[in-house]
């Protein structure tokens, strides 16, 4: 057994070892009735999808992967989870009455990509200038020169969604020239009356023909 | 270095720029101008509607191709900047959203039309991707902007839950295609599938899965359950302008895509025509046969908007000159007619307070005027001269049959004559059905903005109804895509 050959093995191990935690930590994300538990194997399987860039040498992407998401996002989740009331509450239910149709939807498109992209041969992906200059600088470069229009329009993206952030999150407003207070204590007792339903979404309430 | 030719760009930049000047002017002045802010955003978008019409005739490319000028993309901009200032207008009545947050809700309109202006001109993957992303992302937020209403947030999760998973196999057959060329560009996908060996299977399903992304944004089926619930929940405002505007962007998008990519998929362009000929014809039946059982007319405008999805379809698969001249017909009639028939039901749901069918019972006797003009938009909407609507299905059926597509021509004149019930329904309740109840309800007043809308759609309808010319001129021009 040539030297090539056992690096060959080796990375095919980690990469199943990872990948299978990427899909076992996902899969219990949508499953497991507890939403605390759920973000963590959230932040695994990001952690898992940082290795699968190791893998690639693509370190620069694992190591934002490891910040951004693992870092900053999955523990703005958790945060967001440990500050809302009555979301610990472990009576949510994460599967509906369709989980078997949808397994099996998903368990044939699966298999139906499984057949078509199993069987053709990928041409070996071309040279590209990232393997000369590292690919930290290979992507800055691109970024700020041929990805510089859809770089600048995220940057708006991201403005727009700090906006509607703050409009869906906003309290609410006073009502044509009343003072502020009158209108907080509206909110306030607005909070108390859907709170105190039993489902406080009201979803379950309308009635409407498919 | 890379060269940026400003002067392509400048419609968008105008309306980004518009959107920010809004919402600071709201803030400046804490919210003591709200009476200003649409007459503002209004002019706002009609510059850039001008400085877009001043573009004409431009064939050009900028910032290394991923952002395409022809046309085309102006026309196909400016149907959306007229729906947008269609909606600013009837914003102005629309009672639900109150005063609160006027600012950052015409902020958030603008940002969304200076999306889907990008999204038509995409020459590139990435840019198409946060195209389509930007203009999602805005609108889950317009539409669940009723906060208090929980029909409007449920259509904004599901809004959002289906945009999600839609984006996912948008992402996946990108990344395929990726793969295949080791280019983002639309135009050196084209060029790297013709040059390389590549297995013509593998093509059509990233292509597939690539345009399951805007097939979500057309509502087209399979990707329209999104489509019925969202439009009824929505603020709707909203719901026009996600019917108008969102589609005009989402076909648009695919029509360019179809186009360009034609020659690669020309290997396996029997399946490719299978594929699309399906979802053109589940869409015109789906939509029709669906339609004819809703009693909420949000929901039925929703069955019908996927129903015409269908017949825009068909021009898609004609393509060449014919198909592009339909297509380009059929979103500048849909844009009157849609946003005509939305303005009414705003104006009754503001007068009555309902969306549903027995609101409007005996509306030919309680406001004869508003009876007379949903009748003309209906009409329209089925495809009964003399309107806009008839030579909108007659091109695109002309275009099918010329080019020897008669099974699709077939199927959608049978959903047309479908489709004529659907509507015919809502006729019914306004002339015919009797209930003395609701004479005694008071009907409301209806604000100065909405009845010019509906005068500007009317004339809309009318005349490109008795004299298409114009229209059909403009569209020729279109055929002369950049890199096409």
């Amino acid at each position: 057994m040539t030297g090539l050959e056992t690096e060959e093995i080796l990375s095919a191990i980690v990469f199943y070892l990872l990948s299978g935690v990427v899909v076992g930590s996902s899969i219990l994300v949508i499953t497991l009735r507890n939403i605390f538990r759920s973000a963590l194997f959230l932040l695994l399987a990001f952690f898992a999808t940082a290795g699968l860039f190791i893998t690639l040498d693509a370190e620069f992407i694992a190591a934002v992967q490891v910040l951004i998401y693992v870092g900053a996002i999955g523990v703005l989740i958790l945060f967001a989870i440990m500050l809302t009331r009555r979301i610990q509450d472990p009576v949510a239910k994460s599967t509906t009455r369709s989980f078997i149709l949808g397994a099996f939807v998903s368990a044939a498109f699966l298999f139906f990509l499984i057949l078509i992209l199993g069987k053709i041969y990928l041409p070996p992906f071309p040279e590209t200038g990232a393997d000369t200059e590292g690919i930290t600088k290979g992507i800055g470069r691109m970024l700020l020169t041929y990805y510089l229009l859809p770089f600048e329009v995220v940057s708006v993206l991201l403005v727009g969604a700090l906006i509607g952030a703050v409009v869906i999150a906003r309290k609410e407003e006073a009502r044509g020239g009343e003072p502020p207070e009158v209108a907080l204590e509206r909110e306030r007792k607005d909070r108390e009356i859907t709170d105190s339903k039993p489902d406080g979404n009201g979803l379950e309430q309308n009635d409407r023909k498919h | 270095m890379v060269d940026i030719d400003f002067s392509l760009l400048l419609p968008e930049l105008i309306l980004i720029g518009g959107a920010f000047f809004i919402i600071a002017l709201d803030l400046i002045f804490r919210r003591r101008v709200t009476w200003l802010l649409l007459p503002v955003s209004v002019l706002i978008v009609a510059f850039a509607m001008y400085v877009a019409i001043d573009l004409a005739g431009t064939v050009a490319s900028t910032v290394m191709n991923t952002f395409v000028v022809d046309t085309f993309s102006i026309v196909m901009k400016v149907i959306i900047m007229l729906a947008t200032i269609f909606i600013l207008m009837l914003t102005d009545g629309y009672k639900p959203l109150g005063n609160a947050h006027q600012g950052e809700f015409v902020g958030l309109i603008l940002l969304a039309s200076s999306a889907m202006c990008f999204m038509v001109s995409a020459g590139d993957m990435v840019m198409l991707y946060v195209a389509i992303e930007f203009t999602s992302i805005i609108s889950y937020i317009l539409v669940g902007y009723l906060r208090r209403n929980p029909l409007s947030i449920e259509a904004g999760i599901k809004y959002f839950l289906f945009g999600a998973v839609s984006s996912a196999i948008m992402l996946f057959g990108m990344s395929l295609l990726y793969v295949l060329t080791a280019t983002t560009n639309l135009g050196g996908i084209v060029e790297g599938i013709m040059h390389g060996a590549v297995n013509p299977k593998i093509v059509l399903v990233s292509v597939s899965l690539f345009m399951v992304g805007l097939a979500f944004k057309m509502g087209a089926v399979p990707m329209h359950l999104w489509v019925p619930d969202v439009y009824q929940g929505a603020p709707t405002p909203i719901t026009a302008y996600i019917s108008v505007a969102s589609k005009t962007a989402g076909v648009a998008a695919f029509l360019r895509i179809a186009f360009w990519f034609a020659p690669m998929l020309d290997v396996a362009s029997g399946e490719w025509v299978n594929i699309l000929s399906f979802v053109s014809m589940a869409s015109m039946v789906l939509g029709t046969v669906i339609g004819i059982l809703q009693n909420n007319l949000k929901r039925l405008l929703a069955y019908s908007a996927i129903s015409h999805i269908g017949f825009i379809i068909i021009g898609v698969i004609v393509g060449q000159e014919v198909g592009m001249i339909a297509v380009v017909y059929y979103m500048v009639a849909y844009l009157f007619m849609t946003m005509g028939a939305f303005a009414i039901v705003i104006m009754v749901a503001d007068a009555t307070g309902g969306y549903e069918l027995n609101d409007y019972v005996m509306l030919s006797k309680r406001k004869p005027s508003l009876a007379l003009l949903m009748t003309i938009f209906l009409i329209s909407l089925a495809g009964i001269p003399p309107t806009v609507g008839f030579f909108a299905k007659f091109y695109v059926f002309a275009a099918a049959i010329k080019q020897g597509y008669i099974m699709l021509a077939i199927v959608g004149v049978l959903a047309s004559v479908v489709g004529l019930f659907m509507y015919a329904r809502v006729l019914k309740a306004m002339y015919l059905d009797k209930n003395d109840e609701i004479m005694k309800k008071p009907f409301g007043a209806i604000p100065p903005p909405s009845w010019a809308v509906v005068g500007l759609c009317l004339l809309g309808t009318l005349i490109f109804g008795v004299y298409p010319k114009p229209i059909v001129e403009i569209a020729r021009y279109c055929c002369n895509l950049f890199g096409g």
